[in-house]
């Protein structure tokens, strides 16, 4: 079973690039091999992880352990879970710093102050435990601990996910000030389409564990190339306009085990040809997108 | 119905299917620390018959504790709720049990809302057997309308099937199939639709419509996404701490939004 299939993300110093799927399309598998979490008996079988030119695969097992935390961080989907209910947030920033820098004592502790700083929480959070604080906070505590290293690459999965609409937009704007601020480089994993169309920089579609779409995130609502996409966003309900732009998309998204023969799509696709369901498109480069269709040749 | 425009011909106004008034719960007895938490701080509104109301706000704002309520699932501290002109919370244990045949409910998780060890037909026949609804062939033919009408075909086994071999959305459809096989007055959906894919979030909105349509079904419905209320509700009211700080008919309260935190939602949910 192929969870990540040929798929090729690059995020610079200072981008957003947001990956979108549904559930099963790779998403989380992607942003896993990365760090080469995959757990057992996942495994990267083929592909680079480059990092400023670097080639993560190329690294030992205690390379990579040092690696991850210091350059690469990664804040994963439910915050509560990933903070230690009886430290205090000071203190699990602390470890983090003593993990993965050489910083002691009162510099660690004005690093502590300065990156509860940055995500805007107030100083005496730092003597808090989680429960003490709202999911927005709690957010915020992650995200400030996997700063506090000063990566250069930022891996979030799903970072809203289970937070009220309003905090939402909140830490999204936090995010992407950070990334300015620190020149750092984000990919963020999200299954809501509107989301990475409004917060990222770049868009990256995927589907069954491939790549469906690339492209301006800007145009990801309105102007994709690939049925996929466009399906995705007409089907969504809309506050203004019509109620809708299209009807649902016919089906679900297949079972990794299954995968369609040729696009994984045609059998949900309206625009479907022969060719789809006999041989795989490639991704082509056309202004500006990389789509994965028969109907955009290159 | 303003009394400037009623003339003493005109048939009173149907009473509403649901009334809800003066609801009230806290959770907590305020000597803990942070004190009591007041979830739902009375709270009024009605659902007419064949309407689909709509309660949308934030996390924390009291939409399920106040779902809860409605059906009896929770004791309230103040206030009432009536169904079809029958007081709920005056009920007996057997009036109680009679009324839950008519309120039913459907819950955000589908993976969890079904058991994994009965079969599609077992699950959907389910609330007939406890209700003891008709005999073997009347059930059999109440559960292929009711999968019908939530647009699942008995095609390919689907009947003998278990929770696990299907998808997230067959799974919200063959919740909602139990939720109506007893004909309810009242379905209450407690954001149905968040824990899905949005390829398939669209196709179980429009089997609200349609059972709105077809089966002059009421529905309560809770969502902290606008844009789905608009869809599917005719009514909403916008929750925020525990209260309904606006209230009115959903294309209404979005293109003129009252109160500062309808606003906010609305900022927050643009494009």
């Amino acid at each position: 079973m192929r969870a990540v299939d040929r798929v090729s993300v690059d995020v610079d110093a200072g981008e957003i690039v947001g990956v979108v799927g549904e559930s099963g399309s790779g998403k989380t598998s992607l942003v896993l091999a990365t760090l080469r979490l995959l757990p057992p008996p996942g495994r990267l079988v083929s592909g680079t992880i480059g990092l400023d030119g670097q080639n993560l695969r190329d690294l030992t097992p205690l390379e990579m352990r040092r690696l991850r935390g210091r350059r690469v961080a990664y804040v994963p989907q439910a915050a509560m879970g990933s903070l230690n209910p009886v430290i205090t947030v000071g203190r699990q920033i602390g470890e983090s710093l003593m993990l993965h820098t050489e910083l002691e004592g009162s510099a660690a502790r004005a690093r502590i102050a300065e990156v509860l700083e940055m995500v805007d929480l107030e100083g005496p959070v730092s003597d808090r435990y989680p429960h003490e604080l709202s999911g927005g906070m709690r957010q915020r505590a992650v995200i400030a601990m996997a700063l506090a290293p000063r990566p250069q690459l930022l891996l979030a999965d799903e970072p809203t996910s289970g937070l009220d609409v309003l905090v939402r937009a909140q830490i999204l704007s936090l995010l992407r000030r950070l990334v300015a601020d620190l020149g750092l480089a984000l990919l963020m994993v999200s299954h809501d389409l509107r989301l990475v169309a409004r917060w990222s920089d770049r868009a990256v579609v995927m589907y069954a564990g491939r790549v469906m779409e690339e492209g301006p995130a800007s145009t990801l609502l309105s102007a994709s190339r690939h049925p996929y996409p466009v399906a995705l966003a007409r089907s969504l309900p809309n506050l203004r306009g019509p109620l809708t732009a299209g009807v649902p998309i016919a089906g679900e998204a297949p079972d990794l085990t299954q995968v369609p023969s040729g696009c994984p799509f045609h059998p949900r696709c309206p625009s479907a040809v022969a060719a789809c369901s006999e041989r795989e498109p490639l991704l082509v480069l056309r202004d500006g997108h990389r789509v994965a269709c028969h109907l955009f040749p290159a | 119905m303003s009394p400037a425009t009623s003339s003493p011909l005109d048939p009173p106004p149907p009473p509403p299917r649901v009334r809800v008034e003066g609801l009230r719960k806290a959770f907590g007895n305020g000597r803990g620390r942070g004190g009591g938490t007041v979830a739902v701080d009375g709270v009024s509104f009605s659902i007419l018959a064949g309407e689909i109301y709509g309660l949308v706000g934030g996390s924390g704002a009291g939409k399920s504790t106040l779902a809860r309520l409605v059906l009896r699932l929770l004791p309230a501290d103040a206030g009432r709720v009536w169904v079809d002109g029958q007081d709920l919370f005056g009920l007996r244990r057997r009036e109680l049990r009679r009324m839950r045949r008519r309120i039913q409910m459907v819950g955000q998780d589908p993976f969890q809302a079904l058991h994994p060890g009965m079969a599609v037909h077992e699950l959907v026949g389910e609330p007939l057997a406890v209700h003891r609804v008709g005999n073997r062939e009347d059930r059999t033919e109440m559960v292929r309308r009711a999968l019908d009408e939530v647009a699942l075909s008995p095609a390919g086994g689907l009947l003998d099937r278990y929770p696990n071999d299907l998808s997230g959305g067959q799974r919200q459809r063959v919740a909602i199939a139990r939720a109506i096989v007893l004909e309810p007055t009242l379905l209450v959906a407690d954001e149905p639709t968040s824990m899905l894919d949005a390829s398939v979030q669209l196709g179980i909105l429009n089997v609200l419509r349609s059972l709105q349509a077809n089966r002059g079904l009421s529905a309560l419905v809770i969502t902290h996404d606008l844009a789905v209320a608009r869809y599917v509700c005719d009514r909403i009211g916008v929750m925020h701490a525990g209260r309904i700080v606006e209230e009115g008919p959903v294309d209404q309260v979005i293109a003129a939004p009252l109160h500062d935190y309808t606003r906010a939602l609305l900022a927050a949910s643009e494009d």
